[in-house]
């Protein structure tokens, strides 16, 4: 199996250019009530189609599009990480602010490779420097969850 | 007036005075280098203490604080790509770029000498130059700040990256999400998709540490698992691939005085053009900033470079952020309009020691009001020794080995982020700029444009409409009126020049 993927420069702003139409036809009129507040959005919109449309056609008939390129293995192992990100964002409001930065941490510096020592001892003093200067100091409380 | 100087600047050198002003700027640089935490907290949390001490020394401290803020927020920006105030994200990015290849600690100086002129520019400006200043301003209305928006926007799209079709998607992408929220004229909700968090607007610390921050950190694990497939596959030992993670050796890594006088037009050229925009009510730091980085990559030789550890590009954006600092008291003082939240809060401090800002300020309070430009420039002379001489620590902070760093930053991320809106929407928006950011990136759409767009987008929509209303939907009120006109010929300038050039790069090709 090839090792990478490929995405052609046309096909980022064929991408684009939908994103433009979607906004000009459907978001915008959704979204805004009409009248005025509807026009720097329109005319913003408007330009990121025009722009992309004519990158794209321009691209097409020229056949001098880029190309992208990506590594599948690398694309796998940073999306476990972005997963782990993902995981802790969701769960701070559920389980609370330290305990997910405490679990956060431990599974990320293992998943990067790092050794139990670094590990354990950054996932403790990190959060409690955090506790001390937010919570103590400034006075900035963090979602608590179910846990402290 | 010299009088008054001189009466002020001897009521500031009391040893309660210097120690408050110390410890003003040593908090705000701790807070100012946490991604998220800005000096202005630290301002509004310190803004009670100041009632019981002496007018002078207690605004002095806030303002300490606030150039300490400054400049940690550009420390974050150069040692993780995290920029702890929005104004530090044009340092980001020749500062990082810089400090990743192995010169830590002469970019903290570079940064550190840029942001000192800067300061004592606008100080100097604001001392002699204060009520000229503010009256050339209060000839700025809707059309001339319009003007001057399409003209810094024309200037990114223009100059940073290589294509101008990105750079110009870039920027209408910011101009978009600066649309999400409440209208600025007639408050109602645009793209909230019925979320109450989205009524309001989206917040600037979620966008700029998401899409700088956040992606950096994605990307450097993409990096990461680059080096460690390539190992695998031939076998290389750790310690021969992992050398980003090294320094230079230590008296290399120094700031010279040489390399000092080869920037010293860009730090002349940022300090005038960062104290002109902060003279502007409601312009600020990261518009300042990012015109000068623009215009200071139109002037270079080394113009390619920028983006890639140009020192030129790193004074352009530090110095004018930091002459932003001062010169945005200028119309706080001459003609009691805050210009930003930090002023505003100044403002308060003011009026609670009974100290009413306008035309008649110096008149009445002249020895009060050059007691505190004195602390202002004691701040930034404290800022320098201090941080000149902590920049040894970032030097061995910047050995850490990334994969140590980057759960680390992820979390500060988290917490700034928190910390600064107290709103759990604002971590979630800010892990989505993050994959934005990072798939943008990928793509090489510049990130810069998507900032710019998104914190000039507000003022240029509420000026246009405003234009709109009172002429009545006539549009050469923009040609007619001599400031607006003058930034739209150097605009048109700026794009004819460009063209130009491209032009003449393809012609040499072709002959080539």
């Amino acid at each position: 199996m090839n090792n990478y993927f490929k995405i052609k420069e046309t096909h980022i702003y064929g991408l684009i250019a939908l994103f433009g139409l979607l906004l000009v036809l459907v978001l915008i009129p959704m979204e805004i009530q009409s009248g005025e507040p509807r026009l720097m959005p329109y005319v913003y919109a408007a330009g990121l189609l025009i722009v992309s449309m004519f990158k794209f056609v321009s691209l097409f008939f020229n056949k001098k599009t880029e190309f992208f390129k990506f590594n599948r293995k690398v694309f796998k192992y940073v999306g476990l990480n972005i997963l782990i990100y993902t995981a802790y964002i969701f769960l701070i409001q559920k389980i609370g602010f330290f305990v997910m930065s405490i679990l956060f941490i431990i599974a990320l510096l293992r998943v990067l490779g790092e050794g139990w020592k670094i590990t354990l001892t950054l996932s403790v003093m990190l959060p409690a420097s955090i506790y001390i200067l937010f919570t103590q100091i400034l006075a900035l409380y963090f979602p608590s969850g179910i846990l402290f | 007036m010299f009088t008054q100087i001189a009466e002020g600047f001897s009521m500031m050198f009391t040893p309660m005075t210097i120690l408050l002003i110390l410890a003003g700027v040593l908090s705000g640089t701790f807070l100012g280098a946490i991604p998220g935490l800005t000096a202005t907290m630290g301002i509004a949390l310190i803004l009670p203490v100041t009632f019981y001490l002496d007018p002078i020394v207690g605004i002095s401290m806030l303002i300490a604080m606030y150039k300490g803020g400054m400049f940690g927020g550009s420390i974050s920006a150069i040692m993780f790509n995290a920029p702890g105030t929005p104004a530090a994200a044009a340092t980001a990015l020749d500062g990082y770029a810089l400090k990743q290849k192995g010169y830590p600690r002469k970019t903290i100086r570079l940064a550190l000498v840029s942001s000192t002129t800067g300061d004592l520019v606008g100080n100097l400006v604001l001392i002699f130059t204060a009520g000229l200043l503010a009256s050339a301003a209060l000839r700025f209305g809707p059309t001339e700040n319009a003007s001057l928006v399409i003209f810094a926007l024309v200037l990114i799209i223009m100059i940073t990256g290589n294509s101008i079709a990105k750079n110009l998607i870039s920027v209408l992408l910011g101009l978009l999400i600066a649309t999400v929220g409440a209208d600025p004229v007639t408050s109602i909700p645009r793209f909230d998709f019925g979320m109450v968090e989205l009524s309001g607007s989206v917040s600037i610390i979620a966008l700029v540490i998401g899409l700088l921050a956040v992606s950096e950190v994605f990307e450097t694990m993409s990096q990461h698992y680059r080096d460690k497939t390539k190992r695998l596959k031939s076998n290389i030992s750790e310690i021969e691939t992992n050398d980003k993670s090294k320094n230079v050796d230590k008296h290399k890594d120094n700031l010279t005085w040489k390399e000092v006088s080869e920037v010293r037009r860009t730090l002349g050229r940022s300090s005038i053009i960062g104290t002109l925009i902060g003279a502007l009510p409601g312009l600020g730091p990261v518009t300042a900033s990012f015109v000068s980085y623009a215009q200071a990559k139109s002037k270079s030789k080394k113009g390619d470079n920028f983006g890639k550890g140009e020192k030129e590009g790193l004074v352009a954006a530090e110095t004018a952020n930091s002459a932003v600092g001062s010169s945005n008291l200028i119309p706080l003082l001459s003609l009691g309009i805050p210009g930003d939240a930090t002023a505003a809060l100044i403002f308060g401090a003011l009026i609670i020691h009974g100290i009413i800002p306008g035309p008649q300020l110096i008149e009445t309070n002249g020895p009060i009001v050059y007691g505190i430009f004195a602390g202002m420039i004691m701040a930034s002379l404290f800022c320098l020794v201090i941080n000149w001489y902590t920049s040894n620590i970032f030097r061995k902070i910047a050995v850490i080995r990334p994969t140590v760093l980057m759960p680390v930053i992820l979390v500060l991320c988290i917490a700034g982020t928190y910390g600064y809106s107290q709103a759990s929407f604002d971590i979630i928006l800010m892990f989505i700029f993050g994959i934005l950011g990072f798939l943008l990136k990928k793509v090489e759409i510049p990130l810069v444009g998507v900032v710019i767009g998104f914190v000039l987008g507000p003022k240029l929509e509420e000026s246009i409409r405003q234009v709109f209303v009172l002429s009545g939907g006539d549009i050469s009120v923009f040609f007619t009126r001599p400031i607006s006109l003058a930034f739209l010929v150097i605009a048109l300038l700026v794009i004819l020049s460009h063209f130009r050039k491209t032009k003449k790069l393809k012609d040499e090709k072709r002959v080539a």
